[in-house]
Formats: structure tokens, C-alpha cells, sequence
């Protein structure tokens, strides 16, 4: 992890604080996990991808409670539901739980995504993370699209439903991140407001 | 581990029920967009949050043909 990073009017956070913490015990799930759908048993893998989610959820109410928000959070935040939900649609597709086409899709959307995230960051020359409220609500019906795939729930109408809605949001969010303007600092936009 | 934990109808009806949760929490955009009407479109954010409760919405409107389709009712 970095060094400590600033959240609204200046204030220094570590990033060993509760809130990473959290995100980070998401990593707990992923072997369980694997190991679950690698013996084919669907209902574990159901209950360890829905810990995964809940973890998910609760991160932000953990940085809400105990004041640690971060633009490292965010980052952290956004690279585990990458690492997470990435690993596990490789895994559902791999044991043919998922069709293939619609996951090696979405995959490819997410490194795009990443990359302009990275693009992004390198524009606004300081940790940003675009805060994409689309995107958000993708994250989530990702986890429960992994879910589908455990529980078999209309697996392939689910996944092939999630390839327009996520290219849409991925167009608007490159043109967001490439070509709008980066908004200031947060502080910056305190004292400008 | 044991598996399964639950017999199938269970599960079934378990994942159904979280589903629709799910749903009814993306659902949440219907109102959402309501309240945003009026508001300043020329603010970027404002324009992201529209954009994305019309995500929303599709989601759940997908999400509900599929729980539906999991039943056999369409």
C-alpha cells in the first residue's frame, strides 16, 4: 500500500485503517471460492460470493463510522472488485458455469476501463478515482452475475444482458475520463465553492 | 464443506429473493430520477447520476425478466 493520502480539508489518512481492512478481507473469499467451484459444489460458491458483495457494501459504512475515507480507499475499493469479481468470472467461465464469449467480453471491458482509470490519474497528475455511478451499479450486478452463475439463474440471458448495458457505460465513461476536464483538488474545490 | 446446504426448491427461492433485493435496491433509481428532475444539467455530475439511474433501471428491468425466466414463467 502507499503513503497516507488526503481526504476533504487536508487531513492525512493512513491507509491501514479499518475501512482497507475490510476491502482487503474480501481477498479472504477468493480461494474458498475457487476451491468451492472447482469441487462443484454451487451453494458454497454462492455463500462465498455474497460474503464477497456484503464485504463490498460494508467497506464504505466502515470508512463512514470511523472517518477514514480516502482517495487511496477509493483506488483500493475499486482495484478489489477488479481483482475479486474479475477472478471469479474467470474461474466460473473456466469450469463452464458462464458462457465464454460474454465473460472474455466483459474482462476486456474491465482492463479498458482500468487503463483509462490509469489515464485518467495521469491527467489529473494525483490519485483520482473517477467516481463512475454507472459503473457502480455494473460492479454490483457483476458479483450477482457471478451468483446466476453459482446458482444457475437464467445463466445465459444474464450474461449476455450485461454485455450492452456495460459497452454503453463504457463509452460514457471514457468520454469522461479522456476528454472532459478533471475537476480540482478537493481542497481546491472547498476553498473555490 | 457439505454441499448443499439447503434442497434445491430452498436455494431457489433464497436466490430469488436476494435477486429481488438486489432489484428493488437498483429499483430505488426510478426515484431517484424523479427527484433529479429540475435539476442543473449543465453540472457533469448531475448528468452522470441521470445516466446512470437509466442503467439502473435497465438493470432491473433485465434482472426481473431473468429471475422470471428462472421460473419459467416467460
Amino acid at each position: 500500500m502507499g503513503g497516507a493520502s488526503s481526504v476533504p480539508g487536508g487531513r492525512k489518512v493512513s491507509p491501514f485503517n479499518p475501512a482497507n481492512a475490510v476491502t482487503a478481507s474480501r481477498f479472504i473469499t477468493l480461494p474458498l471460492f475457487i476451491s468451492a467451484v472447482a469441487h462443484g459444489q454451487h451453494q458454497w460458491a454462492t455463500i462465498w460470493i455474497l460474503i464477497c458483495g456484503v464485504l463490498d457494501k460494508l467497506d464504505g459504512a466502515v470508512a463512514t463510522i470511523f472517518n477514514c475515507k480516502s482517495q487511496f480507499g477509493e483506488v483500493f475499493d475499486a482495484i478489489a472488485d477488479g481483482i475479486c469479481y474479475g477472478t471469479a468470472l474467470v474461474v466460473i467461465a473456466y469450469y463452464g458455469w458462464a458462457p465464454l464469449i460474454p465473460v472474455v467480453t466483459m474482462l476486456g471491458l474491465g482492463v479498458a476501463n482500468t487503463v483509462m482509470r490509469f489515464l485518467y490519474g495521469k491527467r489529473a497528475g494525483r490519485v483520482i478515482n473517477y467516481k463512475s455511478y454507472a459503473m457502480e451499479r455494473l460492479v454490483g450486478l457483476t458479483a450477482f452475475l457471478v451468483g446466476f452463475a453459482t446458482g444457475g439463474v437464467a445463466v445465459t440471458f444474464m450474461f449476455w444482458m450485461y454485455v450492452p448495458l456495460n459497452v454503453i457505460v463504457i463509452l460514457h465513461d471514457t468520454k469522461r475520463m479522456l476528454l472532459d476536464p478533471v475537476p480540482p483538488p478537493p481542497v481546491l474545490a472547498e476553498v473555490a465553492a | 464443506m457439505t454441499d448443499p446446504v439447503l434442497s434445491p426448491t430452498v436455494f431457489k427461492w433464497v436466490l430469488t429473493v436476494l435477486t429481488m433485493l438486489g432489484v428493488f435496491w437498483v429499483g430505488l433509481d426510478f426515484r431517484y430520477i424523479y427527484k433529479l428532475r429540475g435539476a442543473d444539467m449543465t453540472i457533469p455530475e448531475n448528468r452522470d447520476k441521470r445516466f446512470a439511474y437509466v442503467i439502473g433501471m435497465a438493470i432491473a428491468v433485465c434482472v426481473t425478466i431473468g429471475v422470471l425466466k428462472y421460473h419459467g414463467v416467460v
